[in-house]
């Protein structure tokens, strides 16, 4: 087994927890610009959020000959299966990533406010479409989810270390 | 050369091999928690490995060559990677339930943790039958 595959899953857990951090610094922009009616694009300040995606397992020649090979099929329990057959024959999946800092479509909210700068004329202003509280609620998910990455991380940690006591 | 396939040194580094792979396929469980239409995966290893160990009549193979014949010996008994296609859970986004993952981390973590300290005294016991007691 290579150095590399050992800590394996120490990168898996290494993927979720930036993406964790960057989903973290995004609700950290959309906190501090809730309040936010003017942005150098013009309008309010549009919420911002992360798309995440899986990271496919890494597919390897063998794998794609394997998928074609036509499968000799097995009627009996006492036919004799191919060894390449009995081979997983998906990998492991590699983790996440941020694909995109996507900007959220929904409406601005319209607040009755005459007396701000930004307001139009019958005295309406057009405040970010973000909601405080479900920007906290995320936060905290996100906050959950890094801890259960670190978690990975220290699980893989201490099984290394089992394996260096041999 | 020392023979070592009557011991359970064999078993013990196959089961090893199995939950390494499982930890990665948890590792990228708990990493796609918020991943939209991700699917949770699981390895199969346990069930497989007590089939075999329960086999009956199964051809010897002395060349790489050979086809095998009957039940999967041990020798051939490999973690299976599966996507489940369990219900959705509250999240919304997935089928990954964090509180099982976690659960599953630690469980998985903990017969890794055993398997290793189990091998290590019997190439401890090895080491000692080998070199012997000492005082030489």
């Amino acid at each position: 087994m290579a150095i590399e595959r050992i800590f394996a899953s120490m990168d898996i857990g290494a993927t979720g927890l930036s993406a964790q951090r960057v989903r973290m610094e995004v609700i950290a922009g959309n906190l501090a610009n809730a309040e936010t009616t003017k942005t150098p694009q013009g309008g309010p300040y549009r919420r911002r959020m992360v798309v995440l995606r899986s990271v496919p397992p890494k597919v390897q020649f063998r794998t794609v000959l394997r998928g074609s090979i036509v499968a000799l099929r097995t009627s009996e329990p006492g036919h004799i299966v191919p060894e390449w057959e009995r081979e997983p024959v998906s990998g492991y999946g590699r983790g996440v990533k941020v694909a995109n800092i996507a900007q959220d479509p929904s409406p601005f909210r319209r607040v009755y406010d005459p007396s701000h700068p930004d307001a139009d004329e019958d005295g309406y202003v057009l405040m970010p479409n973000i909601r405080v509280l479900k920007e906290m609620v995320d936060m905290l998910a996100a906050q959950r989810a890094y801890e259960a990455n670190a978690a990975v991380v220290q699980a893989e940690k201490e099984m290394a270390r089992k394996a260096l006591e041999l | 050369m020392l023979d070592m396939e009557g011991t359970s040194i064999p078993l013990l580094s196959k089961a090893l091999d199995a939950y390494v792979v499982r930890q990665r396929v948890i590792a990228d469980n708990i990493a796609n928690s918020e991943t939209p239409g991700f699917r949770r995966k699981e390895v199969r290893f346990e069930e497989e490995l007590r089939k075999a160990l329960g086999k009956k009549i199964c051809g010897r193979r002395t060349d790489p060559r050979h086809l095998p014949v009957g039940k999967p010996g041990v020798k051939e008994v490999r973690p299976k990677i599966v996507s489940t296609d369990d219900p959705q859970v509250p999240n919304g986004v997935n089928n990954v339930d964090m509180e099982r993952e976690m659960v599953q981390l630690t469980k998985n973590y903990l017969k890794y943790i055993s398997a290793m300290e189990v091998l290590r005294r019997r190439l401890r016991d090895l080491k000692l039958s080998v070199e012997g007691r000492g005082g030489m």
